[in-house]
């Protein structure tokens, strides 16, 4: 079943075009997760969908019903804003319970209505104060609050986790991740926390400038990113890219020249790639912690190491090949590595993306897929 | 420059300070103690405090018909500064908030209209008015008070709604308020500081107004409290008791008024009510 339709959306801000051709399809119950660089046209397009901005080109539907032109509190969408915007002057209940006044509905099911919200949230002991006098996390729990009460089809959440510290953001994202499962309600969430779009999500959507890269769960987009943007910006810590370009390609080998010098050499497990291929531009992605110095014999890369970033459980080192690139290294364990020492480190072949020119995924043949 | 040190500095500002207060107390509390003295102690000891506390001076003042000028004073605020708030807020609110053609031209020209002296205008005010048979009303200086009243207070709120925080406006409008209602129910309430500061302004402009006023009202019925000043002044010409007891009346709601809405006041003027 189909909540939430989106075609052929485009948004223009004068000149400037912020949305180009967004085809979104959202089931029922699912919890789908923006990501996409700042400005991109995130929370633009989660404005379009709430009413808050006109809809010129394209359409909305929610069920079979086309929004375009609904107004915004009849669409059955409720917004959580970044800044949460709480009502100042009106206390914790009257926030909650002020699209029930504004609808005219009886005073009593208001009362019913907002209590029964505070239960959920635990915030029962906060209703006669006002937002003023909360902490950041209980007025997250008043705006979401604030839009449980109005019990929408649609949930939407524009960086909601944003203005809260690394603790209560944790927190936070277990008690919307235990909202969403009690409440089965459609749910789409704008953030820039890679942590929050990975465990939180059904589906990702990754966008940029205007136009949506992929759509997929989480594990599809960290496994086969459809192109260099969404291989860098899924997964933390960040792919490593190589540029070069291909040498010579067998059936077994691929070899590829980095600059500088730098030969690589790598199983060939990519579709059409022969020897018709030679002196293309590919660019060559590896996750940091399929990097490692145990050797593979193949696929090795050296250099010096520049900067080691101790995490505790890991070790992120940045090592710099003789070309200027950098790769990093995050292996298991504390590592203490002397900064300025020469080092060898070899490349999982399994775990190798390779990108054409035009930066798309360059696809593996089927018994290596 | 040369850095003076800051002590010295310090007691610069205060002798500065302490001059300029004064200057500006002394004949004010001149007119105070005038008003508690017997006419033969003003001109025995005109500098002095009063001996003792004379209302006599307040008597007379009040058997002379202050009160009607006071009643006139009052209906006359009440009503221009409500209805320049009124209008100011709305026509503000849509220049901030709602985007029509030539909005720009017509901010611009009240911003314009700000800047037109009141003398220049005068005589075909005068003929308006008197076309219109309010001659000797309050209504025909209610409305003059409203006119000149509204440019600065449309400036002063436009300022102030440009920065009132757009979510607010938007998390209303999906909780299902009209623009209207948004304005009355989210807006107007939060807006109470600029609103206020706006209103003392108006205030202490139309309460001690006397130009417009001398020109309008000649009967003694519709008189406001600035006209019926200076005809005490003629009637007792040499009753300085009574004049300054008349004084110290009118300038006592106002003075109230200010002690009361000082915070608003000050942050009007330092940050445009915020
Ligand atoms: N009202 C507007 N008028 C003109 N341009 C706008 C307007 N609102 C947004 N834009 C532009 O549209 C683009 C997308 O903005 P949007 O706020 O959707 O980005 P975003 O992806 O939410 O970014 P962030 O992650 O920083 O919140 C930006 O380039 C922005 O400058
Ligand atoms: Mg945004």
């Amino acid at each position: 079943m189909t909540t939430l339709t989106i075609s052929n959306l485009c948004k223009s801000f004068g000149d400037v075009d912020v949305l180009h051709d967004i085809n979104l399809a959202v089931q029922s119950g699912e919890f789908v997760v923006l990501v996409g660089p700042s400005g991109c046209g995130k929370s633009t397009l989660l404005r379009l969908i709430a009413g808050l901005e006109d809809i010129v080109q394209g359409t909305i539907q929610i069920g079979e019903r086309v929004i375009n032109n609904v107004e915004a509190d009849k669409r059955g969408i409720a917004m959580v804003f970044q800044s949460y915007a709480l009502y100042p002057h009106m206390s914790v209940e009257q926030n909650i319970g002020f699209c029930l006044r504004v609808a005219r509905q009886p005073s009593a099911l208001i009362q019913e209505k907002v209590q029964d919200v505070a239960q959920t949230l635990q915030i029962k002991p906060l209703l006669n104060r006002k937002p003023g006098e909360l902490s950041g996390g209980q007025r997250q729990r008043v705006a979401i609050g604030r839009a449980i009460v109005r019990d929408p089809d649609v949930f939407l959440f524009d960086e909601p986790l944003s203005n809260l510290d690394a603790e209560l953001r944790v927190q936070m994202r277990l008690e919307l991740m235990k909202l969403h499962n009690r409440l089965k309600a459609t749910m789409i969430y704008v953030t820039h926390d890679q942590v929050e779009a990975l465990t939180m999500a059904d589906k990702i959507v990754v966008m940029r400038d205007g136009v949506i890269e992929q759509v997929g769960t989480p594990i599809e987009l960290f496994n086969s990113p459809c192109n260099k943007f969404v291989a860098g910006f899924i997964g933390t810590p960040k792919m490593n890219f190589l540029h070069g370009h291909i040498t010579s390609v067998t059936e077994q080998r691929l070899h590829l020249d980095l600059g500088g010098g730098i030969a690589l050499e790598i199983p060939n497990r990519w579709h059409g790639l022969d020897a018709a291929q030679q002196g293309k531009k590919v660019c060559v992605g590896i996750r940091p912690n399929e990097v490692s110095e145990t050797k593979h014999g193949l696929s090795t890369l050296q250099g010096t190491i520049s900067v080691v970033e101790q995490l505790g459980r890991e070790t992120l080192s940045h090592m710099m090949l003789p070309n200027k690139q950098y790769v990093s290294v995050l292996e298991n364990g504390q590592h203490f590595h002397d900064v300025g020492t020469p080092w060898t480190v070899s490349l999982n072949p399994e775990a190798i993306y390779l990108f054409d020119e035009r930066e798309q995924t360059i696809a593996l043949t089927k018994e290596f897929a | 420059m040369i850095r003076m040190p800051f002590k010295t500095l310090r007691l610069m500002m205060y002798v500065f300070i302490g001059g300029y207060c004064v200057f500006i107390l002394t004949p004010l509390s001149w007119m105070v103690f005038t008003a508690f003295k017997k006419r033969s102690e003003i001109f025995a000891n005109p500098s002095g405090l009063p001996s003792e506390l004379y209302f006599g001076n307040f008597e007379r003042v009040f058997s002379s018909g202050i009160g009607t000028y006071f009643l006139n004073s009052l209906i006359t605020s009440v009503f221009s500064v409500t209805g320049i708030v009124a209008i100011s807020t709305l026509a503000a609110y849509a220049l901030a908030r709602i985007p029509f053609k030539g909005r720009m031209w017509v901010y611009m020209l009240i911003v314009a209209s700000y800047a037109v002296p009141l003398h220049a205008v005068l005589v075909p005010m005068f003929q308006l008015l008197d076309g219109f048979g309010l001659l000797n009303t309050l209504a025909g200086l209610i409305l003059p008070y409203i006119a000149f009243g509204i440019p600065f207070t449309v400036i002063l709120l436009y300022a102030f709604f440009l920065e009132f925080p757009k979510d607010l406006e938007e998390a209303a409008k999906l909780d299902g308020c009209s623009q209207l209602r948004t304005v009355f129910s989210i807006v107007l309430p939060l807006s109470k500081p600029a609103l206020l500061s706006a209103a003392i302004f108006q205030v202490v402009f139309v309460w001690n107004e006397f130009l417009i006023a001398l020109l309008i009202l000649t009967s003694k019925g519709v008189k406001t409290l600035p006209l019926g000043l200076t005809s005490f002044q003629g009637q007792y010409s040499s009753d300085w008791g009574a004049i300054m007891a008349a004084v110290l009346l009118s300038a006592l709601p106002i003075v109230a008024l200010y002690l009361a809405m000082q915070k608003h006041f000050v942050r009007s003027l330092t940050g445009m009510g915020k």
